[in-house]
């Protein structure tokens, strides 16, 4: 008898503003045996649907600090029921570790690194129907990620 | 300050940190200025460019990592963690649709994807047999695992006891009975 499994987790539909990126995220499922998720190019604001859980990890860094509320709510507005949401924490330390980070800047460059203040996005998911149900922080040396669930009121 | 200067100190030896600054000098008061269209536009050049190769390898297996890229695939890998876990605690997940913003190489995705695949794991499967036959009989026999085909499968019968640690044997496997 010759059983082929599949799996059965989430249905999954993923997007990156990197076409690399998606391709690879898609390329790395085939691989794995993943044929039914979804990997395209998208920005983040082109996003369109309908989804139970919408998660947005380590992006928002990317994201200038005028943005965010509108970020989230978009974020908000595809979930009908709950958000993982990650960003960098505004704390003096991390705004002075940056500072520290910026004043030797090593032959790898990368993108302007935005770092949010907690209150903000906790509003702006309490604007948009949401209320945090989880919270996580995790911290190394150089890795900060406040972590957020919140599900629809 | 010991652990401040600490850090000041691997700043200086890393070539790469989270926090450096832009491809293009600027100084902090024209990033202050900087709109959304220019960010990302440079987001998404970074990242289909030099960008990508780095960041493909830091959310990898891979060993050309430096040690700041490493702390980072660390911290990545723990919030990854405790999505799956919240995740796993919840018990509902299969079936349910998610929509990944940013998904870059698929970190969060792919584990989402795959949850449930523990029980139907070639892995798991190995384990129950055991477990079976160990009670029927107390010996197992030499050639049971040759009876399964689990090239896919690279980790040993008590790591499966996590479900989580199943998720690097993630081939689709074929396997007889």
């Amino acid at each position: 008898m010759n059983i082929s499994l599949k799996y059965t987790g989430a249905k999954v539909s993923a997007s990156d503003i990197s076409d690399s990126m998606a391709s690879e995220a898609g390329r790395r499922a085939k691989e794995l045996g993943i044929n039914d998720a979804k990997f395209y190019t998208s920005d983040l604001e082109s996003v369109t649907g309908s989804y139970d859980t919408v998660t947005c990890v380590d992006v928002a860094i990317h994201y200038p600090t005028e943005k965010m509320t509108e970020m989230i709510n978009h974020l908000c507005s595809l979930s009908t029921d709950r958000v993982f949401f990650s960003f960098a924490p505004k704390t003096w330390y991390y705004v002075a570790l940056k500072k520290v980070g910026e004043m030797f800047p090593g032959p790898s460059k990368t993108t302007r690194a935005y770092l949010h203040e907690e209150e903000v996005v906790r509003q702006a998911l309490k604007n948009a129907g949401f209320e945090i149900t989880r919270d996580e922080m995790t911290g190394t040396n150089f890795y900060f990620s406040r972590l957020f669930e919140a599900r629809r009121v | 300050m010991k652990q401040f200067s600490l850090l000041l100190t691997v700043i200086l030896a890393s070539s790469a940190s989270a926090f450096v600054p832009p491809s293009q000098p600027t100084s902090s008061s024209s990033a202050l200025f900087s709109n959304a269209v220019d960010d990302k536009t440079e987001v998404r050049e970074y990242f289909n460019t030099e960008g990508f190769n780095r960041w493909n390898k830091i959310y990898s297996e891979s060993d050309d990592v430096n040690k700041v890229q490493l702390d980072i695939r660390t911290g990545h890998d723990m919030t990854i963690q405790k999505i799956l876990n919240w995740v796993q605690v919840d018990g509902d997940i299969q079936g349910k649709t998610v929509c990944d913003c940013g998904c870059g190489v698929g970190s969060l995705a792919i584990p989402l994807a795959q949850m449930g695949e523990f029980f139907n794991s070639p892995c798991s499967l190995r384990m129950i047999a055991s477990m079976v036959l160990g009670s029927l009989g107390g010996i197992l026999p030499g050639n049971l695992f040759d009876i399964f085909d689990i090239s896919g499968c690279r980790c040993n019968i008590p790591t499966c006891f996590s479900p989580f640690s199943c998720l690097h044997s993630r081939n689709k496997t074929k396997f007889y009975i």
